[in-house]
C-alpha cells in the first residue's frame, strides 16, 4: 500500500553514494518541479557519505503539501546511480512505482576484503553479486538498468552520469526539454553546461526504445503526471 | 480563562509558482536569516545536523561584515557570543544537541542576566541518532534554563523565526533557542528572504555587575524576575503568527484533533484529514491552559512532536476522558523520527504497522578512507594484546568497527584521556587513549594536564590529521589555510604537549612507521611510566590537501 494521502503529490527519490551528484540530481528536479507545482520539498540523507555511505535524496511536489519525508512504498519513482542502492531503496518504491538504476555496483570495501579471503579473484565474486543484485531487479515490473558512466563518458564527462540518468526519467517526469534544459542550466556552472546537456540526451534517446517498448507510454507516464491534474 | 484564546492564524503559503523562493535546507535558512537580522557575529562548533549554518554563514560573512569562526568548542563558541550580546550586538551561536552539554554550563547561568542585543542558539537534534551518540531534546534544556524555544517546521519558518528570535532575544532579554531536527535541518523548502536589516548599534560594554556578577544574592533577584518573564513568553508566543489554531473538528460529532510542533506540523497538514482540528506550538513555554483547553475541547488529540513525548506528557496529564494517542499511547514508536506510516495507522485507528523486515544486503557502514594512515595505526593496535583503548568522537570511532574493532568504547568529546585517567588510578598498566586533534583542543587538554599532575601511567595517541575530517574539514588551531587575522598564529601542538610536562611525546608518521614500527612504539610505550604522548602526523588527505606533515619532532625527557 502506498501511505499519505498522496494522490495530489508525486515523489521521487535519488539514492546513490557521495560523490556520483545526487544531491545535485535531486536539485535539478526541485527546480523544475518549483514552476509547475504548487508545492515543492526536498529532503538531504546525506550522513556519513565521505566515508562510504549512501546518499538518499527524496524531491517530492504537488497541488497539496508536502513534507520533505519519504516513507517505504511511497516513491513514484527511483532514480539510482548504483545497483546495489537500487535493491535498498526497492522498499521505497510504491506498487506501480518506477526504478531507473545504473547497471554498474560500488561494492561496499568490507565486502570486497572479503572477497579477496575468499578467493584468488575477487573479480569473480563480484560478477556473481552484480548478477544477483540484477536478477533481483529485474524481477519487479517496471525496472530499467543502465551504463550511465559509459553514457557519461561519451558524453565528455564521467560525473554527468547523473544527468544521463536525468535524460532517462526525462520520459516519464512531466516537466518538458525545455523546463529541464532550464533547469539543468540553471544548476550547473557555464563551464560544464554542454557535457551536462550531451548526457542528458544521450540518456534521454538510450531509454527510448529500452523503457517504452516494454511498457505503454500511457501506462510509464500515468505514474507521474496525476498531480498536475486539478 | 482570562487570556484571549482567539488566535487563529490564516496558513502562510507562498504561491511558488510566481514568487522568485529558494528551495534551500533549514540549516541555510537559519544562516541567512541571521545574516539578514544583521549578526556581528557567529561562532559553531561541528556536528551534524548543524555544521551547514556556520560553513553557510562563512561563505557570506566578510560581504556582511560578520566575525564568524569555528570555535575550539561549544563552550566558548557560547560565551563569546554571550559576550557579543551583552554587548548590545547581535550573535548566532550554532552546536548539535550534544554539543549544548558542553556549553551548558554557561548557556544556563547566562540566563537570569540574559542579554542586550540579541542571541540566538540553534541547536540541532537527532531524534534517530543519525549520526550522533543518544538523541537529547533539546527542549529539555529549555525546561531547565527558562529560555525562549522556538521549533521551526520547515526552512521559512526556520528563517522567519530566527530573524524574529533575535528581536524576541532582544525584548526579553533573553538567549532565544532555535531547536532544528534532523528532517526539519536537512529538509529543503522554499524560502522567501525578506530585506536585510541594515543599521547595527554600536558595541558598548556595560559596567552592571549588578545584573552580571551572579553571586548568590544577585541570582536569587534575578531568578524571580526570569519566573515572571515566563507568563509573557508564554503569551507572546501565543500571539505569535507561529501558532496555529483551527478547530474545525469541533462540528464533528466524534471531535478529533492534533497537537503538533516543528517537522509535526507538514506531517498533520499531509496527512491529518481537515476536519480535524490543529493547534501548532511554535514553541516553549507555550501556555498549559491554551493546550489543556484544546485537549479537553475534543474527544481524541494525537500529538506529532519530534524527539521526547514532552507536549504528549503534559496533555495527558490534564486530559480529563480525552483519548491522547502520540509515543506514550504506543501508537508512534517510543524511539526514532515521526513516521508517515504510523501516523496514517494513528489516524485510520488501525494496528502502527512496521517497517520491512532487514534485508540481506551488505550495509554501507562509514569507512576509513583508503589512502588514510588511520588503518595502519588500528591494524598494528589489533595485534597489540591486553591494552585498554578508550577511545574518542571523530574519524577515530571508525577503528572501532569492522574490520578492526579496536577501540573499548566512546563516550564523550575528549573522554578517552579523562577515562584513560580512572583505568590508571585503578592500577591497569596498559592504557591507551586515542584522541583525534580537534577533539584534544575541544576537551582534551584538562584530563592530560590531570593526567600528568597525578603522574599517571598511560600513553596517548593523539591523531593529528590536521582537520576535524568526520564534520566535513574544519580547521584546527595548529593548521589552517590563510591566517583569520593578521595576529593569529597557529598552535604548536608538539610544544604545547611539552609545556604541559608529559614524560614523552614521540612523533611518527604512519605510512613511514608501518604497522610493525607503530606495533614496536606503542608497545613498548607502556613499558614507561608517566604520561606518553605518541602523535601521529599524516594528513588527512580529503579535506587538507594542501597540509604537510610539521618539520620531524621527536622529545624525549629523562626523568621529570
Amino acid at each position: 500500500m502506498k501511505y499519505a494521502a498522496s494522490a495530489r503529490s508525486t515523489s521521487i527519490l535519488i539514492v546513490g553514494l557521495g560523490g556520483q551528484g545526487i544531491l545535485h540530481l535531486s536539485k535539478v528536479l526541485a527546480f523544475a518541479a518549483q514552476r509547475k507545482a504548487r508545492f515543492v520539498c526536498r529532503s538531504e540523507f546525506r550522513g556519513l557519505s565521505q566515508r562510504g555511505g549512501s546518499v538518499q535524496s527524496a524531491v517530492r511536489y504537488g497541488q497539496s503539501p508536502v513534507v520533505p519525508i519519504l516513507d517505504f512504498h511511497s516513491a513514484d519513482l527511483i532514480l539510482s546511480m548504483d545497483a546495489l542502492e537500487a535493491v535498498r531503496a526497492l522498499d521505497f518504491l510504491s506498487e506501480d512505482g518506477l526504478l531507473l538504476t545504473d547497471s554498474a555496483v560500488i561494492p561496499p570495501l568490507h565486502v570486497v576484503r572479503s572477497w579477496e579471503r575468499q578467493a584468488g579473484n575477487a573479480n569473480i565474486l563480484a560478477g556473481e553479486f552484480r548478477e544477483k543484485l540484477s536478477d533481483r531487479l529485474s524481477a519487479r515490473m517496471k525496472t530499467f538498468q543502465f551504463d550511465l558512466n559509459g553514457l557519461a563518458k561519451k558524453a565528455g564527462h564521467l560525473k554527468t552520469a547523473n544527468m544521463v540518468l536525468l535524460g532517462a526519467a526525462s520520459w516519464f517526469i512531466p516537466f518538458s526539454l525545455d523546463e529541464l534544459h532550464l533547469a539543468i542550466k540553471s544548476c550547473v556552472m557555464p563551464a560544464l553546461l554542454e557535457p551536462n546537456l550531451a548526457a542528458f540526451g544521450l540518456g534521454r534517446e538510450v531509454a527510448k526504445p529500452k523503457c517504452l517498448s516494454t511498457m505503454p507510454m500511457e501506462q510509464a507516464v500515468s505514474v507521474l503526471t496525476t498531480s498536475f491534474v486539478e | 480563562m482570562s487570556r484571549s484564546l482567539a488566535v487563529t492564524v490564516a496558513e502562510r503559503e507562498i504561491d511558488q509558482t510566481t514568487s522568485s523562493s529558494e528551495v534551500i535546507s533549514a540549516d541555510e535558512a537559519v544562516a541567512f536569516a541571521a545574516l539578514d537580522a544583521g549578526i556581528a557575529y557567529s561562532s559553531a562548533y561541528p556536528g551534524t545536523p548543524t555544521t551547514d549554518i556556520q560553513e553557510t554563514i562563512l561563505k557570506h560573512a566578510d560581504l556582511n561584515q560578520v566575525k564568524a569562526l569555528w570555535s575550539i568548542n561549544e563552550k566558548v563558541a557560547y560565551e563569546s557570543a554571550l559576550a557579543v550580546a551583552i554587548g548590545g550586538q547581535r550573535a548566532l551561536v550554532s552546536m548539535k544537541q550534544v554539543g549544548l552539554n558542553v556549553a551548558a554550563d554557561a548557556f544556563m547561568n547566562s540566563c537570569p542576566a540574559g542579554v542586550n542585543g540579541g542571541l540566538v542558539l540553534v541547536v540541532g537534534d537527532e531524534p534517530a541518532c543519525h549520526s550522533s551518540q543518544n538523541k537529547q531534546d533539546t527542549r529539555h534544556y529549555r525546561n531547565l534554563s527558562g529560555a525562549v524555544l522556538l521549533e521551526p517546521s520547515d526552512s521559512q519558518e526556520a528563517y522567519d523565526m530566527t530573524r524574529e528570535a533575535f528581536a524576541v532575544s532582544e525584548r526579553f532579554s533573553l538567549p532565544v533557542i532555535i531547536r532544528l531536527t534532523t528532517r526539519t535541518a536537512y529538509g529543503c523548502t522554499p524560502v522567501l528572504r525578506r530585506k536585510a536589516r541594515n543599521s547595527r548599534p554600536a558595541f558598548s560594554w556595560p559596567k552592571q555587575p549588578e545584573r552580571f556578577f551572579i553571586v548568590p544574592q544577585v541570582s536569587r533577584r534575578l531568578f524571580k524576575r526570569l519566573l515572571e518573564r515566563q507568563v509573557e513568553l508564554g503569551d507572546w508566543l501565543v500571539k505569535s503568527s507561529y501558532t496555529v489554531r483551527r478547530l474545525d473538528g469541533l462540528q464533528a460529532r466524534y471531535r478529533r484533533g492534533v497537537l503538533c510542533t516543528g517537522i509535526g506540523y507538514p506531517l498533520a497538514k499531509e496527512n491529518v484529514p481537515h476536519n480535524w482540528s490543529l493547534l501548532k506550538v511554535a514553541g516553549e513555554p507555550f501556555p498549559d491552559d491554551l493546550l489543556s483547553e484544546f485537549v479537553r475541547q475534543h474527544d481524541e488529540v494525537l500529538v506529532l512532536e519530534e524527539g521526547d513525548p514532552l507536549l504528549e506528557a503534559r496533555v495527558r496529564h490534564v486530559s480529563k476522558g480525552t483519548k491522547v494517542r502520540g509515543r506514550l499511547s504506543d501508537d508512534l514508536t517510543q524511539f526514532g523520527e515521526l513516521q508517515v506510516r504510523e501516523i496514517c495507522a494513528a489516524i485510520e485507528g488501525t494496528p502502527r504497522p512496521l517497517p520491512p523486515p532487514n534485508t540481506d544486503l551488505p550495509t554501507r557502514l562509514p569507512e576509513i578512507c583508503k589512502p588514510c594512515g588511520y588503518h595502519k595505526v588500528f591494524a598494528a593496535l589489533k595485534e597489540i594484546p591486553d591494552i585498554a583503548t578508550p577511545s574518542d568522537i571523530g574519524c577515530n570511532s571508525l577503528g572501532g568497527m569492522p574490520p578492526y574493532s579496536v577501540m573499548d568504547g566512546v563516550w564523550a568529546m575528549g573522554s578517552s584521556i579523562g577515562v584513560a585517567c580512572g583505568l590508571a588510578a585503578m592500577g591497569h598498566s596498559r592504557v591507551l587513549a586515542i584522541i583525534g586533534d580537534s577533539t584534544f583542543y575541544h576537551a582534551g587538554l584538562p584530563p592530560l594536564i590531570e593526567a600528568v599532575q597525578e603522574g599517571y601511567r598511560l600513553t596517548v595517541l593523539l591523531l593529528d590529521n590536521g582537520t576535524a575530517a568526520m564534520t566535513g574539514g574544519q580547521p584546527v588551531p595548529h593548521h589552517f589555510d590563510s591566517a583569520p587575522a593578521p595576529l593569529a598564529r597557529k598552535i604548536d601542538l608538539a610544544l604545547l604537549i611539552k609545556a604541559i610536562g608529559v614524560r614523552s611525546c614521540t612523533t611518527f608518521d604512519p605510512h613511514v612507521l608501518g604497522v610493525m614500527g607503530i606495533r614496536e612504539l606503542v608497545s613498548s610505550s607502556f613499558e614507561v611510566p608517566g604520561v606518553k604522548v605518541l602523535l601521529y602526523r599524516s594528513q588527512c588527505g580529503l579535506f587538507t590537501p594542501g597540509y604537510h606533515t610539521s618539520e620531524p619532532f621527536s622529545l624525549k625527557q629523562k626523568g621529570g
